[in-house]
This record gives C-alpha cells, structure tokens and sequence, in this order.
C-alpha cells in the first residue's frame, strides 16, 4: 500500500463555505423552478423549507471548522447538492401526484425532508462524537454483530414487513425502516477491523497456481462466509441488490486489503455460481434479466413484472435529450416508482444529458475522494475503512443507473442521496460523516520537528558545554 | 412567463450546475499537483540514499556531540552495548506503561504493546520497531523492562533521544503518558 503525503495541506474551510453556498443556492433554485413550472408561483413555505436546510447545512460546515479543521472541502458541499437536487425532484413528482390524484397517500417530499434534516444531524452528531476513526476499530466485532442483526430483523415476524416482494423492511410504531441500509456501515467497519488483523496470512500463505497467489483452504471461511450470507439476504429476503452489495464490499475489501488480483479471481467465480444458480431458481431474477434483454417485446412489456418500467424510464430519458425539458415541465410521473428507483430517469428527463452528467461528475468527485483519503490516510484500518464507505457509495450509484440505463439488469437498490427513502438518506449521511472524520485524519499535517520547540533543550546543553569549559580550565593550571 | 424566460432558467441552472462541479475540480487541483506518493518499499532504499545527501538542520549542527554527554551513552561508532540482563519479569507495578504508541512521523498510529521484551526502536531492519526517519540512527534507543517498570535507554544514536523535552543522558524511567522523540517520530508511553 501507498501513502499519498500532500504538499502542505489547506484546510479548505473557506473553499468549502463557498461550494457549499453554491450548492445550497442550486437547490433552492431547482425549488423554485419546478414550483414556478408547476404552480405558477413560489411555493408557500419555501422561506422555512430553505431556511431550515441552510441553517442545518451551515452548522454542519462550522462543526467542521471546530472539530474536523482538515476535512476534505468538496465532500460536505457535492453531498448537500446532490440532496437538495433528491429533494427538489421529490417535491416536484409529489406535486405532479396530487395534481393527477395519483398521491400515494403520504406525502413523500415532506417526509424526505424530516430524513434530510435527521441525516444531517446524524452526520453531525458522528462527527462530534468520533473524534478519531481508528477509535471504531475496537468495535470490530460489535459492528459484525450489528450489521447482522440489521440483516435479519426484517425476518422477524411481527416486526418484519414485506413490500414489493422484498422483505427488507422492519415498523417499529409509525416508523418503518431498512436496517440493511445501515447494515452496510457496520460491515464495512468489520470487514476493515477484520482484514486490517489477517490481511497478511491471506496475502502470502498458499500454494501457486497458472500465476496466482492462492490462499490457503482456512483463509477462505471469511470469503465463504460473507457469500453464504449474501445467498441468504438473496434467498430470504429477495434483496438482490444488498446481496450483491455486500458481497462486492467484502471482495472489493478484501483485494485492497491483500493486493492479491486471485481473490478478485475467486470472487467473480462465487458470484457467477450464485447468479446461475439464482437466475434457475427464482422468477423475479428471470424477469430482471428478461426486461433487461428485449425490453421492447410487447410480451415483456406489458407482463406484471415485466420491462413496462424500464421502457417508460427509457422513454423519459429520451423525452429530455441533451438539455432536458427543463425543471417541472417534463411528465416523470409515468414511471412507476419515479421518486425512488427510477429518480435518475426522471432527473434525466427534466435535466437531460448536460445535466445528468454533471450530476454523475458530482458523484466522482465523492467517491474519488473517498479512494483519495483512503491513500492519504496513515493507518491500515482507515485505508480499508475509506474504500469500503467510498465503494459502497460507488456501487449503488453505479448499479442503479446502470439498471435504468440498460446497460445491466434492474437490481433495487437506492440512488445514494437522490432518491427517497428515509434510512438510505440517514445511511448515507452517517457515511459521509465518517469519511469527512477519516478525511480529517488523513490530511491533518504531522508535527514537523521545527514544532518542536528545542530552544530549551539548546540552551540547557549550551551552558553545561559553558560549565564543562570552566571545570577543566579551573582545574587546568594555566 | 414567457418562453424565454423559461428556456434561460432552464439553461441557466444547467450552467451553474456545472460551475459547480468546475468548483470543486479546482479546489481538489493541489491533489494532483505537488504531492508525494511513498511506497513502503521504496520509502527504505531512498532513505538510506538520501542519508548522505540530507544535511542536519542548521539548528541543531551546534548541538551535536562534541558534547562530553555525561552518564552511560557510549560515544557514537561504538559496538552496541551488551542488552541488559533479563531480570525474571517482576510483578508490573501499577501506573506502569503497557503499550507503546507512534504519535507522529510516518508511522503515526502504529501501536507496540510493552509486555516482557525490550523494545528496540530504530531504523535497522532488525529493531522491533523499524523507523522510516532520516534522522532516527539504526539502533536507536530501547526500551527493557525494569523492577516492574520500564525504562528507556539510548543506543548510542546520533542524534540523540529526547524524554518530554530533556535528552536523556542515561537510562531513564518511564512513566505512563510521557513523550518520546526519536528524530521525527514522536512516540508516547500509555497504560
């Protein structure tokens, strides 16, 4: 492994106050357009709405400033964009729902809204809490046991709730959550503590084979493991997309961690036997794979299940072109599930290309800095800690728009940032969080020996060399 | 609103999207520009290459030896001082470090428990903490334990060990949430 030094770090504070104005100013102007284009006027409480979330998003850059004065500056303001963008979507395919009678029944902009503020505050709170990230690594095992905790729960009867075939949700009184979501952090932080412990024995012992450094039978359980646990979120609760998540985590982990490509070799071979094997056993990975293949099939197309979906988010797609139809005047709504899983479909028809690939950009510059401060950073469990959270990041955004974009099968999993839900948002935001603390550790500049006063030191030797010339000349007879 | 003033909001957000993003590529320009990337095995032999070239610091030219440095360093060149012998490990006292911590310096993080070995700090590759520090000699300084304690003793070093501020003359005890400075690295003594 590499370390990165920076040629004298800045803190960046200032750069950051400045993105993160401009980020807020793009919501509260998407906002405002789609509320112009829809209802002709402001909306009503948008004073409170922006006020809110500028209050929310300053404190959280001035937190910075006290506690993390050498995070990383882009990170904090891309994320604020891309949850006001989220936001100003939501708020405008809510208000194409209630003007079509098509409302779901629960507001969903208001609520994304409360999760917006509850993720800040999250994101917050993590950071004044954790005041150095290696501090998590005595929660290695905790974490493993947390994050499978969170993977079961929703098979619990009478806490467990199933929806769209997916029994991945858990209602505790009004409140429904996904605790896979947050699931996905305390694995990462198990798999870094993990790997940070064993990553020598799995890179250097085992036989040679064609090239590749093989491991040895018993250093394969934890990779067996986290693939026996990835069929099982497949098979029990038919979440296709955590379970590739998770385990593209741990192989992807596990490869930093080693620096041995057999590993990936390995990886690729479990999940392709665990998708064969899928694709035979289970309808819904049929149809996936189906919809994905002749999307235009009018069997396909209009099957329960079928590419009906996909095709609108396509149309929806072409509909925008390179510079969209503009803020509020597109028709998303036509999607299903517009506001969540297709979310980058209905971007994409109000923003077109332009603004589709600058929102993808956006998404680079996260996840390059997390991979950035992965080198930066001085300890083994902080590099493996921010690649995981930056990959994790990576693949959903990459999974989901690559589902609407055709370019693999639909899997559900959440656009981070953008999309509406709740514990993905909180999840995200505590991600964010964690790699703006790392970030922290990584570009604080070490004590240079000119720091250290040795004045002291200097004169204390001066005047016993001072003393030492006076004895032997005392004692010398002259 | 007429269509114009549609077609330039629209337009509009599409430009100050993409400033945005412009922004923020010019504020990461310094991670491309002008910075340094070590690799672990390559960090060891540059080290030793640069050693001849890398003059000390103007400030602490004066300092140097030729001090008469009174108490048990042996000047600096001379065959490594016979380690002590191994008392049978008493009882720890209570307040007495247990582990051993990198505060700075390239190492910064790493952790070495103290447990019943001495601990030979330095940049040879056969100290039990190997510094990557130009201005740290081979066999640094150690650490033994002693009645119960520990206590640290330089090697003959160079440039010397420095306890808190002082630099340490002969062998001396160690308490629990001191400062080590060896070259560039800091270390500090934790129970």
């Amino acid at each position: 492994m590499a370390t990165v030094l920076p040629a004298g770090a800045k803190p960046g504070r200032w750069a950051e106050l400045l993105l993160l104005v401009c980020a807020l100013g793009l919501s509260f102007f998407a906002y405002a357009q789609v509320a112009l284009a829809v209802t002709g006027s402001l909306p009503a409480q948008m004073t409170l709405h922006c006020g809110g979330f500028t209050a929310l998003a300053l404190a959280a850059h001035l937190i910075l400033r006290w506690r993390a004065p050498y995070a990383d500056p882009v990170i904090l303001p891309v994320a604020v964009l891309l949850n006001g963008t989220g936001l100003a979507m939501i708020y405008r395919l809510a208000l194409r729902y209630q003007e079509s009678g098509l409302d779901p029944g629960w507001g969903i902009a208001p609520r994304q809204l409360i999760w917006t503020g509850i993720g800040l505050v999250a994101a917050v709170v993590t950071v004044v809490w954790l005041r150095d990230h290696r501090s998590l690594r005595r929660f290695t095992y905790t974490a493993m046991l947390l994050g499978l905790c969170g993977l079961v729960a929703p098979l619990v009867p009478g806490i467990g709730v199933r929806s769209y075939g997916a029994q991945i949700w858990i209602r505790i009184g009004p409140m429904s959550l996904q605790p896979a979501e947050l699931s996905k952090i305390a694995l990462a932080v198990f798999f870094a503590g993990y790997l940070v412990a064993r990553r020598d024995a799995m890179a250097l012992a085992g036989p040679k084979l064609l090239g590749l450094q093989l491991p040895r039978l018993r250093d394969m359980g934890p990779l067996m493991a986290a693939w026996l646990v990835s069929v099982g979120v497949l098979v029990f609760e038919r979440d296709l997309g955590t379970s590739l998540l998770l385990f593209g985590l741990f192989v992807v982990m596990l490869y930093v961690a080693t620096n041995r490509p057999s590993w990936i070799v390995m990886g690729l071979m479990l999940f392709s036997g665990g998708v064969l094997a899928a694709y035979r056993l289970f309808t819904h990975v049929q149809q996936r794979v189906e919809g994905w293949l002749n999307p235009f099939d009018p069997d396909v197309y209009d099957k329960v299940g079928g590419s009906y979906q996909l095709v609108q988010g396509l149309f929806g797609l072409s509909n925008g072109g390179l510079f969209g139809t503009g803020l509020g005047r597109g028709r998303p709504d036509i999607t299903p599930l517009a506001y969540s899983d297709f979310i980058f479909a209905a971007i994409g028809e109000e923003l077109g290309l332009t603004g589709v690939i600058a929102l993808i950009l956006a998404y680079l510059v996260l996840v390059e800095r997390g991979f950035r401060i992965a080198l930066g950073v001085r300890d083994g469990f902080g590099k493996l800690l921010a690649t995981g959270l930056s990959f994790i990041l990576a693949f959903q955004f990459f999974v989901v728009v690559g589902g609407v974009t055709r370019v693999i099968p639909l899997t559900g999993l959440v656009t981070p940032f953008l999309a509406y839900g709740g514990s993905a948002l909180l999840a995200n935001w505590i991600v964010v969080a964690l790699l703006l603390r790392i970030s922290d550790g990584a570009r604080r500049p070490p004590p240079a020996t000119s720091e250290i006063d040795l004045r002291p030191v200097l004169e204390a030797e001066a005047a016993r060399q001072a003393k030492a010339r006076a004895v032997t000349e005392a004692v010398r007879p002259p | 609103m007429g269509e114009l003033s549609v077609t330039l909001l629209r337009l509009g957000y599409l430009l100050v999207l993409w400033l945005f993003v412009l922004a923020a590529l010019v504020t990461l320009r310094r991670d491309v520009y002008g910075t340094t990337i070590r690799r672990r095995e390559a960090a060891a032999g540059r080290s030793r290459s640069r050693k001849a070239r890398v003059p000390m610091p103007p400030e602490l030219v004066g300092a140097r030896p030729p001090i008469p440095v009174v108490g048990h360093a042996p000047p600096p060149g001379s065959p490594m001082p016979p380690l002590p012998p191994a008392p049978p490990p008493p009882a720890a006292r209570p307040g007495a470090p247990n582990r051993l911590v990198v505060k700075s310096g390239p190492l910064r993080g790493t952790t070495v428990p103290l447990a019943k070995a001495p601990v030979v700090i330095g940049r040879s590759s056969t100290a039990n903490l190997v510094l990557d520090d130009d201005f740290a000699s081979g066999r640094h300084a150690q650490i033994v334990p002693r009645a119960g304690g520990w206590v640290l003793e330089d090697l003959g070093s160079t440039n010397g060990t420095y306890l808190g501020r002082e630099r340490i003359a002969g062998p001396a005890e160690l308490a629990a949430g001191q400062s080590i400075r060896i070259g560039n690295t800091v270390l500090e003594v934790l129970r």
